[in-house]
């Protein structure tokens, strides 16, 4: 015999004919008690699963997220303390900004440098936003 | 597990998608219905006929978490048994390259991410453990040929998997072997019990 090689062509023709069977041919000699069971122990653990997937993909996109700024600020921050402070006081002056209350010198240079990015990070935003 | 290979038919952007909501209602309808269960069992159990390692009820849990997690898309008006073929034809398939491209290490697979189809899977895909080896899949020839083995001895049951393969199908398939429909469907059925069989969970039972 001449076998043909098209599995697609099989598993078509299969599917085609199933919908076309009468069920009471289908569940013949089968447990359909057992089917019931062991579907809804199924459809049960696939959800669970795909819940676990979505979450997993969720804080994937936080964790992305977080990273994100952390990547592109080192070129941010390559200034001075001293340029950093002069920036902040600037903008203490600009209305864009709300500052808290806080006399610059009192800041540390950790401080200074994290909210230095902050509102580098903040300009960056709407200047991506004035283009948009 | 599985790396998903688009369905060329399954993801044409004709069709419309079902909602989430509406996609729920399908697998519950699908699944709640004993028969329709034991349909999906018997498509399931061929497609995966030589994937070493993983079984039809496998493929079908891969794609009910699918639907579920949106990764892959309903399309309206079409039968759910021809929907879930489709899901699991890709990922058999993309079961096999996986197997043809050798083992991933397992330590780095599920760091790999991309998007594979922007149409119907906006989702970043993480590829998972991949455990077959590439001696451990068969090529879709190959399976066709395990679908011959399964149903050696009984002449019938070849005629009936040569014609399917061949194209055809219901009264054009029972006029080309030139059976009546009582043989032909006498046939059917006992092709169905058999590729059953192939799925080694089915077989213990």
């Amino acid at each position: 015999m001449n076998k043909p090689s098209n599995f697609n062509n099989f598993v078509d023709a299969l599917t085609q004919e199933l919908i076309n069977m009468p069920d009471e041919q289908v569940l013949e000699g089968k447990d359909v008690a057992e089917l019931q069971a062991d579907a809804q122990a199924l459809l049960k653990s696939a959800r669970a699963e795909a819940g676990r997937r979505r979450l997993a993909a969720a804080k994937s996109g936080i964790a992305a997220l977080r990273n994100k700024p952390a990547a592109t600020g080192s070129p941010v921050l390559n200034v001075s303390a001293a340029d950093a402070r002069r920036f902040i006081a600037q903008a203490q002056n600009d209305t864009r900004y709300t500052l808290a209350a806080r006399k610059l010198g009192e800041m540390s240079d950790e401080e200074v440098f994290r909210l230095y990015a902050q509102m580098k990070r903040l300009e960056d935003a709407r200047n991506k936003g004035g283009e948009a | 597990m599985f790396e998903e290979i688009d369905d060329p038919v399954e993801q044409e952007e004709v069709y419309e998608r079902l909602s989430a909501e509406d996609v729920d209602k399908e697998i519950r309808a699908l699944l709640g219905s004993p028969a329709s269960f034991a349909k999906l069992r018997t498509i399931a159990a061929t497609l995966a006929t030589g994937l070493s390692g993983l079984t039809g009820e496998d493929l079908i849990n891969e794609a009910v978490v699918r639907f579920y997690e949106g990764r892959r898309k309903w399309p309206c008006g079409v039968h759910p048994l021809v929907v879930f073929k489709s899901t699991m034809h890709s990922l058999a398939s993309g079961a096999r390259k996986c197997a043809d491209e050798g083992p991933i290490d397992e330590s780095v697979a599920l760091a790999t991410v991309d998007v594979k189809d922007e149409s119907t899977d906006l989702r970043p895909q993480v590829h998972g453990v991949v455990t077959l080896t590439p001696e451990g899949a068969l090529s879709a020839k190959e399976q066709l040929v395990a679908v011959y083995a399964a149903v050696a001895g009984d002449e019938d049951l070849e005629l009936l998997v040569m014609v399917w393969a061949d194209g055809l199908r219901g009264d054009e398939a029972a006029k080309e072997l030139d059976w009546d429909k009582k043989k032909y469907e006498a046939a059917r059925k006992r092709l169905t019990r058999r590729l059953d069989a192939l799925d080694p969970d089915r077989r213990l039972k």
